[in-house]
C-alpha cells in the first residue's frame, strides 16, 4: 500500500517559539548559577591552576543556554501534526524523529493544559490518551488557546461517532 | 449548542483540602514543634494563612460538567488542565469514602477508561446525594455490559497445552539461574586470583590448587545452581495446564502454591514466545501472552506466562487457539535492511571499546590488542543480528522476530494496535533506515512490538498499513481494545 505524501502538515504557533526560549531562560539561569558556583568552589579548592575553572562554568553555562535556544527553533521546525478523516499524526524530533499515527476511534481523552507562561502567551498543549499507555501517546505543544480547543473538540467528535465501546463483549 | 455548565463540588471539599494539605506539611510541623528555636514568631500563621489559601484555591479551581456525551474537568491552579473524558469511554465509576469523607457524609467519585492504570478522575469531594446523581447521569451514557457471573469450574474445557515431564526437567535445566555467579567467580579471579583460590581451598579441600581449584569451584557453582533451578522450575510449574473453555483461557500450575487465573480471549493483546540459547538449540520455547487490564476485576493486564517450555512444532499451534483465526504456520521470515548489520556491530563495537579501553587502565595499555577479537566479534555479532531480525505482515496477524543470543517473537493481531511509531535515529537516517513501534492496549511493556531498521520506504508504508487496518477495524466494530 503506498504511502500518502502527507502535503497539508499544520505547524504549532509560531509563538511557542518564544514559550521554550523563555523556559530555557529560566532553566539555563539556574544551571549558569550552578556552574559558575561548581566552578567557584573549584577555584577555592584547587589553588594556582592555570585555568579559571568560573569561567569554565561561565561559557558552559552559555554554550548551554545558546543551544536550547538554537533548539527551540528547530524543535517548532520539526513539530508538526495533520487530522486525517479519521486519525491523527504527530510528527517531531530534531535528531530522533518521530512520526506517531493514531486513529481519532481510539482516543480514550483528551487534555488540554496550559502552564503561566503559556496562559500569558495564549498558548495551550493537547495531550491524546489512547488505551494502555500510560502517559500521552502524542502531545501538541503550543497551539493557540482556541486553536487548542477546536482540536479537542474535533478529537472527540469523531470519536463519539463510532459506536459505544464494548469491552470483551459477552466475555466478561 | 449549549455551553456546558460547570459545577463545583462539594463546600465542604476545603475541610478535605485542608487535612490533606497539613498532612503535606507534617513533618515540617513536628519539627518546628520540637525543635526551639527553629520556629520564628508567626511561623504557625504563616503556615496557617498558606493552608487555608492553598486549600480554598484548589476548591475554586476545580470544576467539573458534563455536556454533549462529554466529562469535562477543569483543574490546576497554575498550570490549568482541562481534561475531557467521552462517557462512552468510561469503563468503571467507584465511590468512594474514607473515614473523614464519612464524617461529613461526603463521597469520593473515581472515573476509570481504559486508557492507564490509575483512575483518570476523581472527583473528592461530593455529598454523598450528588455523587449518586452524578453517577446515575454518567452511566447513563455508558453502555451497559453484558456481565456473566465467574462460577466455580464447569464443564471442563479443551486442553491446549499440558506440560510433559520432559518439558518441565528442561524448563529447570534451561534456565540455570547460578550462571551469572559462575561468571563472577571466573571474573573474579582475574583479580582477586590468591584470595579467590585461598577461599577455595578452605571450602573445598582436596580438589586442586590454583586454577584447577577454581574451575572445579565454578563447575560445583553451577552444578548446584542447575539442581536448584530444576527443582524450583518442578516446584513452581508441575501440573501446568492450560485450557480454552468459553472463550477463556484457563491457566493452572504448582506443586507448593497452587495458581489458577483465567484470560478471555479478546484480552489477548499480543502473543509473546521467547527462546533462550538453550532453548534454541533444543528446539523449545516459552510462550507469553499480553493482556489488557479490565477495570471491572481490577485486574492491571500484563504478562502471563502460558508455556513454560514448549516444542517449537506445537509453538503454531497453541498460537493459533490463542489468537483464532491466524496463520501463524504460513509466517515466512523476511529480512529487515542489511545495513542494520552494520549498525548493530557499530553499536557493539563501542560497548566493547569502552569496555577495553576501562580494563586498559587497570592492566595497561596491553589490553589494547582485545580490540582485535572484538572488531572480529562485532561483525559476527551484526552478521547474526540480521540473520534473526525478521518480520512479516500478513492481513491479520503481524509477527516480528528479534535477538541474537535468546530471541524474541511477537505475534499481533494488527485490530488490537492503539498507535503506530515510525522513529529514526541520527545513525539509522544516514543507513536510510528507520524503525516501526507499535502499542496496543496490553500495560506491560511487552505489548509493544517492533521492526528495526526497515529501509524508510517500506518503514513508512509497513506503518500506515498496520495503521489503516487500525483505524478501519475500530471503525467497523467499534472495538476499541
Amino acid at each position: 500500500m503506498p504511502v500518502p505524501e502527507i502535503a497539508s502538515w499544520s505547524h504549532l504557533d509560531p509563538a511557542v517559539k518564544k514559550l521554550w526560549r523563555i523556559e530555557a531562560a529560566i532553566s539555563g539561569f539556574v544551571y549558569l548559577i550552578l556552574f559558575v558556583g561548581a566552578g567557584a568552589i573549584l577555584d577555592e579548592a584547587l589553588e594556582g591552576m592555570p585555568v579559571q575553572f568560573w569561567l569554565v562554568g561561565l561559557a558552559v553555562g552559555l554554550a548551554l543556554l545558546a543551544l536550547s535556544f538554537y533548539v527551540a527553533g528547530r524543535k517548532f521546525e520539526f513539530w508538526r501534526f495533520t487530522l486525517g478523516e479519521d486519525d491523527l499524526a504527530v510528527s517531531h524530533g530534531i535528531w530522533w524523529r518521530t512520526r506517531i499515527y493514531v486513529p481519532r476511534a481510539r482516543i480514550q481523552h483528551v487534555d488540554v493544559t496550559a502552564g503561566p507562561i503559556s496562559r500569558a502567551l495564549g498558548l495551550a498543549v493537547v495531550s491524546v490518551f489512547v488505551s494502555g499507555q500510560g502517559g500521552a501517546v502524542a502531545t501538541i505543544p503550543g497551539l493557540r488557546a482556541d486553536e487548542a480547543e477546536r482540536l479537542r473538540r474535533v478529537l472527540l467528535k469523531l470519536s463519539e461517532q463510532a459506536p459505544p465501546v464494548a469491552l470483551e463483549r459477552g466475555l466478561e | 449548542m449549549s455551553e456546558p455548565v460547570f459545577r463545583r463540588l462539594n463546600p465542604l471539599t476545603i475541610f478535605l483540602e485542608l487535612a490533606r494539605v497539613i498532612g503535606r506539611f507534617i513533618y515540617f510541623l513536628v519539627f518546628i514543634f520540637f525543635v526551639p528555636g527553629s520556629g520564628g514568631d508567626f511561623v504557625y500563621e504563616a503556615i496557617g494563612i498558606f493552608v487555608v489559601i492553598a486549600a480554598i484555591a484548589r476548591y475554586l479551581s476545580y470544576s467539573y460538567a458534563v455536556h454533549d456525551g462529554h466529562l469535562i474537568i477543569k483543574s490546576g491552579i497554575v498550570t490549568r488542565n482541562n481534561r475531557t473524558i467521552p462517557l462512552s469511554r468510561i469503563q468503571n465509576i467507584n465511590l468512594q469514602r474514607n473515614l473523614i469523607h464519612r464524617i461529613f457524609g461526603l463521597v469520593d467519585l473515581k472515573i476509570e477508561t481504559a486508557a492507564g492504570a490509575q483512575a483518570e478522575a476523581s472527583l473528592s469531594a461530593l455529598s454523598n446525594a450528588e455523587g449518586e446523581a452524578l453517577k446515575t447521569e454518567l452511566t447513563q451514557g455508558v453502555k451497559k455490559e453484558v456481565g456473566i457471573e465467574e462460577t466455580a469450574p464447569k464443564a471442563k474445557g479443551r486442553t491446549v497445552y499440558r506440560i510433559s515431564s520432559t518439558e518441565l526437567f528442561l524448563t529447570g535445566a534451561t534456565e540455570n539461574r547460578a550462571l551469572a555467579m559462575v561468571g563472577a567467580v571466573f571474573g573474579g579471579s582475574f583479580v582477586f586470583y590468591d584470595q579467590l583460590s585461598a577461599m577455595v581451598e578452605k571450602i573445598i579441600p582436596n580438589f586442586g590448587q590454583g586454577w584447577v581449584g577454581i574451575a572445579v569451584f565454578g563447575f560445583v557453582i553451577f552444578l548446584v545452581g542447575w539442581v536448584l533451578s530444576i527443582v524450583s522450575a518442578v516446584l513452581t510449574y508441575g501440573n501446568f495446564e492450560l485450557t480454552l473453555e468459553e472463550g477463556k483461557l484457563r491457566r493452572h500450575y504448582g506443586l507448593v502454591n497452587q495458581i489458577e487465573s483465567v484470560v478471555p480471549l479478546p484480552r489477548v493483546q499480543v502473543v509473546r514466545m521467547s527462546e533462550s540459547l538453550f532453548q534454541r538449540m533444543l528446539h523449545f520455547c516459552k510462550l507469553y501472552v499480553e493482556t489488557a487490564g479490565s477495570f471491572e476485576k481490577q485486574d492491571m493486564g500484563g504478562s502471563s506466562l502460558v508455556c513454560p517450555l514448549l516444542e517449537m512444532d506445537k509453538q503454531a499451534d497453541v498460537v493459533r487457539t490463542v489468537l483464532p483465526g491466524r496463520p501463524v504456520d504460513t509466517v515466512r521470515w523476511r529480512s529487515v535492511s542489511p545495513k542494520t548489520a552494520n549498525i548493530y556491530a557499530r553499536r557493539s563495537l563501542l560497548v566493547f571499546a569502552l569496555m577495553i579501553g576501562g580494563s586498559s587502565v587497570y592492566f595497561g595499555l596491553e589490553a589494547l590488542w582485545a580490540l582485535i577479537p572484538a572488531v572480529m566479534l562485532s561483525a559476527l555479532l551484526g552478521w547474526a543480528h540480521y540473520r534473526t531480525t525478521g518480520y512479516d505482515d500478513k492481513p491479520n496477524l503481524l509477527a516480528t522476530r528479534y535477538g541474537v543470543v535468546s530471541r524474541r517473537t511477537m505475534y499481533v493481531p494488527p485490530e488490537k494496535v492503539q498507535s503506530v511509531f515510525v522513529s529514526q535515529s541520527p545513525l539509522q537516517r544516514r543507513y536510510e533506515v528507520s524503525t516501526v513501534l507499535v502499542h496496543t492496549a496490553a500495560a506491560s511493556g511487552g505489548g509493544s512490538a517492533s521492526v528495526i531498521d526497515l529501509p524508510d520506504q517500506t518503514a513508512g508504508e509497513l506503518a500506515h498499513s498496520l495503521h489503516r487496518r487500525s483505524a478501519d477495524s475500530v471503525r467497523l466494530t467499534g472495538e476499541v481494545l
